[in-house]
């Protein structure tokens, strides 16, 4: 049961990843750089804040990223353990 | 127990070490932080684990009818360490057993998810660092910079900063009103959420400007008044 609703959340992630350029880019960013702030993912990536703002809130939903702490380009996001292992099947 | 460990304490170290070892190369793959790798409880205790089960592969592989390893010489003990951490992680890594097309025994899956949840332990403890960091240079900023002659100098370097990517000055000179008005609501000093927006985005930045205050306010001293103050 718990191995099928992860199932159903990795197919969710990867679809959100496929579909968004942002997001695959956000994800990437916090790969290399383990943590960061939303405005800081915004200025390297040298994109729109509200853009990155949203992928941020995408991210967080499909249970790739949480925030240690703040919210929308305020928080500082890390990687989840999904993400983790998305990117090791990924590899 | 004390006999136990007169025995075996040397081995155990041993492979204590060679586990932490495998691991550290292991984690540091992938999250490229020592400090946070070492601050996750979550890593010590996966340590643990594979220590313990490292520890009785190497006692099946050391036992009195054995004979691996013996063309090592002097140094068999510790091409056993050697062999019994490889042997460890590389069943835990594999290992699974099916029986038809059901999958009775997924020890892969456990450590994988297992070794997901210390990922994000350590991430989770880098992020609160970042944020301890930031917090710090964003303090160290505020400093530099506070009191009302040097606030349009602040100013000035936060539309710098923060005129990224296809954003102009009239956007960010905006968001500069939107925290002023902010910090007039909350009572505290724009200076300082200034700060704290500039650490937030560009922490690097944050640092060189606090270092380097001195410097940016002698030079604004030296302009012609008006010609330097945005907002």
């Amino acid at each position: 049961m718990g191995m099928a609703i992860e199932d159903a959340q990795m197919q969710e992630a990867r679809r959100l990843l496929d579909q968004d350029p942002v997001s695959r880019r956000t994800l990437e960013l916090l790969r290399r750089q383990q943590s960061a702030a939303g405005w800081a993912i915004a200025k390297t990536l040298g994109m729109n804040p509200d853009l990155v703002s949203k992928a941020l809130e995408n991210l967080r939903c499909s249970g790739l990223i949480e925030a240690e702490s703040g919210s929308g380009l305020e928080g500082f996001y890390f990687l989840t353990g999904l993400a983790y292992k998305l990117m090791a099947q990924s590899a | 127990m004390l006999e136990f460990l007169r025995s075996n304490g040397l081995f155990a170290a041993g492979i204590a070490a060679a586990t932490l070892l495998y691991l550290l190369i292991d984690f540091f793959a992938v999250v490229k932080n020592f400090a946070s790798i070492l601050k996750a409880p979550s890593f010590w205790f996966f340590w643990f684990l594979i220590s313990v089960l490292n520890f009785l592969a190497f006692k099946a592989l050391n036992g009195p009818s054995s004979s691996l390893g013996e063309q090592f010489g002097n140094a068999r003990e510790l091409a056993l360490i050697v062999f019994s951490t490889l042997g460890t992680v590389a069943i835990l890594q594999s290992f699974a057993l099916k029986i038809g097309d059901r999958k009775i025994v997924d020890v892969s899956t456990v450590i994988e998810n297992f070794r997901a949840t210390v990922l994000e332990d350590i991430s989770r403890r880098a992020a609160s660092s970042q944020r301890e960091f930031t917090s710090r240079t964003a303090n160290r900023l505020f400093d530099a910079f506070k009191g009302k002659p040097a606030e349009p100098a602040l100013r000035n370097e936060f539309v710098r900063v923060m005129t990224f990517g296809d954003r102009n000055a009239g956007q960010v000179k905006e968001e500069l009103a939107q925290i002023s008005v902010e910090a007039d609501t909350l009572q505290v000093p724009l200076a300082m959420l200034l700060a704290q927006r500039i650490a937030k985005a560009d922490v690097g930045e944050a640092g060189r400007l606090a270092r380097e205050a001195g410097r940016l306010l002698d030079q604004r001293t030296d302009m012609p008044a008006g010609t330097n103050s945005i907002g």
